[in-house]
């Protein structure tokens, strides 16, 4: 039974890692705006000569 | 390439008569564009789609340089404006009201492709911001702004509010956590309940309940503060809110449950304290939907410029901030712009749109040395002013401080809630006083049981719910129709309301549409041809509605010889010997017989009779009226002049006060007057005008057309498209205190059950977390199904 203790310790620190990501999300501002990123993923990177450039800055 | 094209797609395909051409959306009739490609929803859609067929290279500045933003090379205000300053590199987010789809996004993502120097941009499309990244020596923020505004994305510096926001992620953290603890209480709660071989380790049962003692506690400290801190402010207040049993019912169960683990006599109610809590928050996060476009509390400068154009002594413009303005300064207003504080006209004539800020329908002429108030718009060319006064004592200013201070005393939360909680409070420790003082005659010990275990069960979980859920989902149904409330609250003020005060100018009516009407012998198409070439000389504010109403067919614009125009009086001249002379009843000098706004046309010396112009009320109002007359106390109260006065007094019906000529000032004491007769009254209006009367009354609502960002301050927004259901949502605001009351009387039931559970000094932890969720739960079913289902009826 002893074997419990173990895993419910064990159980319990990953749980509260997903809980701190949780918070975390939320504080970075990630559930501000849930329609632009869909959006954003579509968009064709467009190597341009400026955006090129700006990189190198 | 096209792939906004890909993930718009097309609602409502039977009832589309026009598709954009770029995002495939219905064109709705307000914004339509066309270009040689096609047709479009709006200026964006037009704009991506021929960036991406056309060979596409840097825009010229030159090309989209907008003089009215040159304000913003102010130092001042660009160190206000800009979130983010190092080097070369800035950063702003910028307000752009006219984001609408996806295109929008699209094509300011892409803004790096069209201008130099723009670095990044990222669209927040839920608040209508755009971050923009820039590099401060290719680009300048006059630029940035003018571009935005030349691709058709005019930005807004006045409104942008953090604030809130975090106040809500805080919310949403809280309810993590609690629901998190939530739920691994429960987990460990669970083995007890089922009588397992966990009674056979006492350590590992010893081991779970210490970890459910120590889950309660982030839960307790942090989750559940504000009820805490809410109960503190309460009785310092010396008022009993909702928020005080709640915290008095977590502290007891918190105690009593440590002290059974302690002490080891049983599991506690942990379960259950972190279950109440999870599901108060999930009540109370509900009940915050925000609408993240609008701000509801504004002040008078998000009305007014950011800054001014300042005449220096010699000769050329410096912009500098509003609040630098002193009197005896001389600025230069631009057409469209407003007057940013009380100031002199310099000029000899002006034509200033009064309409926002006293509710007259038509522009007035100013001419030397008049006096002219803070707001006004400038209709004619550009004009020349001496200030009166700073901006913040303006005229405006001070009608805003007038009723600002009744605005923060009447922010507390009242409701139902409030009423019955100040007598569930006592009841129940009345109740488990009695109880235990009964007990304590035949055994002590469990005296003190049954007095902790009243106060554990009868907690107001599902008391609290009630309003939350209810309010919470009218809330959403109202919205999806166009009528966004600040808060619950609104909604139980709107359910009181007895009297309803209109605006007249902008409310019941439509800006910027007249009507005009011909009284005389039609004119012949030869004769409007004449009168149009007059007409369209003018720059008469008027001259534009009359042009529109004659449209002659084929119309070719005459010679006309000896030309003259007096401002504000009328406009005469020979077209190939024809003299022409339209205007005022004075100016072409007949008797005057229209007993509104009207211009007379002479022909040849012979009068051939007169235009009246009125400005045209709603499609919906008259159907608004007679709705409402049936149980409402109705009234209007206009700025604007009572020529029209027959027309209201049919429509509304004998009863009904009609006032017109009211300054700001008059119609908030006459909501003042309503007030002290005991009436609750509704204001609805829609401009600054009304931005007293609609604080001072019981409720407020603002008027607004597409244009979703400028409103007067109040307590809801009703989009004019949704007029006519006024009486509806008022309607259904009463059902929905009914909802809440029958959701009251459900969980008072429950209390009951509970209750007697408890004084008969049964209640078992089991029992607890078995009807402390059925309750909340019955009570959030039953009063979202309630609202939305009559909502649903109400409003199809």
């Amino acid at each position: 039974m002893s074997a419990i203790f173990l895993l419910i310790g064990a159980s319990l620190l990953v749980a509260l890692g997903f809980l701190g990501a949780f918070i975390w999300s939320i504080k970075s501002g990630q559930y501000e705006d849930d329609y632009s990123p869909g959006v954003r993923m579509l968009k064709d990177p467009k190597q341009s000569y400026q955006s090129q450039t700006n990189k190198g800055e | 390439m096209d792939f906004p094209s890909l993930i718009c797609t097309v609602k409502n395909t039977e009832k589309i008569q026009k598709e954009c051409t770029h995002c495939q959306l219905p064109i709705s009739g307000g914004s339509h564009h066309q270009s040689s490609h096609g047709e479009y929803c709006c200026y964006g859609c037009m704009m991506v789609d021929e960036l991406l067929k056309g060979e596409n290279r840097f825009i010229d500045p030159a090309i989209f340089h907008n003089k009215k933003f040159d304000y913003l090379q102010n130092d001042k205000i660009q160190k206000d404006l800009l979130s983010f300053e190092e080097g070369a590199i800035a950063k702003i987010e910028i307000h752009l009201p006219q984001i609408h789809c996806s295109s929008c996004i699209y094509l300011l993502e892409n803004l790096q492709e069209i201008a130099k120097g723009i670095l990044d941009v990222k669209v927040n499309f839920g608040q209508k911001i755009a971050s923009i990244t820039f590099l401060k020596k290719d680009i300048t923020l006059p630029q940035i702004a003018s571009l935005l505004h030349y691709i058709g994305y005019p930005p807004d510096f006045n409104t942008t509010d953090k604030a809130s926001k975090k106040r809500i992620n805080k919310l949403v953290i809280q309810l993590g956590v609690a629901g998190f603890f939530f739920g691994n209480t429960m987990l460990l709660a669970l083995p007890d309940y089922l009588h397992s071989d966990l009674s056979l380790d006492s350590n590992l049962q010893q081991f779970f309940r210490i970890l459910m003692m120590l889950f309660s506690i982030p839960v307790i400290l942090y989750s559940a503060q504000d009820y805490f801190i809410n109960a503190f402010k309460n009785i310092r207040g010396g008022s009993i809110s909702i928020d005080l049993p709640i915290a008095l019912g977590i502290l007891v169960i918190f105690i009593r449950s440590s002290f059974e683990v302690l002490t080891g006599i049983g599991p506690g109610y942990f379960d259950s304290l972190n279950g109440l809590i999870f599901f108060l928050l999930i009540g109370k996060w509900y009940q915050q939907k925000t609408y993240e476009n609008f701000r509801f509390d504004r002040d008078f400068k998000s009305f007014i410029p950011l800054a001014a154009n300042l005449v220096l002594q010699n000769g050329k413009n410096h912009s500098i901030p509003i609040a630098d303005l002193k009197k005896g300064d001389i600025i230069i207003v631009e057409k469209d712009e407003l007057l940013p504080a009380d100031a002199i006209l310099k000029e000899n004539q002006a034509t200033l749109d009064y309409s926002y800020i006293t509710g007259e329908a038509e522009p007035i002429e100013k001419t030397l040395d008049a006096k002219v108030y803070a707001g006004a718009k400038i209709k004619s060319d550009a004009a020349i002013f001496e200030i009166l006064s700073a901006a913040d004592s303006s005229y405006l200013a001070n009608l805003w401080e007038q009723f600002s201070d009744k605005r923060k005393a009447a922010s507390h939360q009242i409701g139902i809630n409030t009423n019955i909680s100040q007598y569930f409070s006592l009841a129940i420790v009345l109740i488990a006083v009695i109880s235990a003082a009964l007990w304590a005659t035949i055994d002590l010990g469990k005296a003190i049981n049954v007095f902790t275990a009243v106060l554990i069960v009868a907690c107001p979980c599902a008391l609290a719910l009630a309003q939350p859920f209810s309010s919470g989902s009218m809330l959403r149904q109202f919205g999806k129709k166009g009528f966004f409330l600040k808060n619950a609250n609104v909604l139980h003020k709107l359910a009181e309301v007895e009297y309803i005060a209109f605006d007249k100018t902008g409310t019941l009516t439509q800006l910027d549409t007249m009507t005009v009407q011909w009284h005389g012998e039609p004119l012949a198409d030869d004769e409007k041809q004449l009168l149009v070439s007059l007409i369209k000389k003018s720059r008469h504010s008027l001259s534009t509605s009359l042009v529109q109403f004659l449209s002659p067919s084929n119309f070719i614009a005459s010679e006309i010889s000896d030309f003259a125009e007096i401002e504000g009086e009328g406009l005469r001249g020979y077209i190939a010997n024809t003299y022409l002379e339209i205007g005022r009843a004075k100016f072409v000098d007949v008797a005057e017989e229209a007993s509104t706004t009207s211009i007379y046309v002479k022909i040849d010396e012979i009068l051939r009779g007169y235009f009246t112009f009125h400005q045209n009320t709603r499609a919906q109002t008259n159907q608004l009226i007679q709705d409402l007359i049936p149980n409402y106390e109705l009234a209007m109260i206009s700025g604007d002049n009572d020529k029209q006065e027959k027309a209201y007094r049919s429509l509304f019906g004998e009863k009904p006060k009609l006032l017109f000529e009211q300054t700001p000032k008059q119609k908030l004491e006459f909501i003042d007057s309503l007030n002290a007769a005991g009436q609750k009254t509704l204001m609805v209006g829609d401009g600054l005008n009304d931005a007293g009367a609609l604080n001072h009354g019981h409720a407020g609502i603002s008027l607004c057309e597409d244009q979703m960002h400028f409103f007067p301050p109040s307590d809801a927004v009703l989009k004019a498209g949704s007029l006519s259901l006024l009486p509806r949502f008022l309607h259904l605001s009463k059902k929905n205190e009914q909802g809440i009351k029958i959701a009251i009387l459900i969980s008072l039931l429950y209390n009951v059950v509970g209750l007697s559970f408890a004084i008969a000094g049964l209640l078992s932890p089991l029992v607890c977390a078995i009807l402390m969720p059925i309750s909340s739960l019955t009570v959030v079913l039953f009063t979202s199904s309630w609202s939305s289902y009559y909502a649903q009826k109400e409003l199809k």
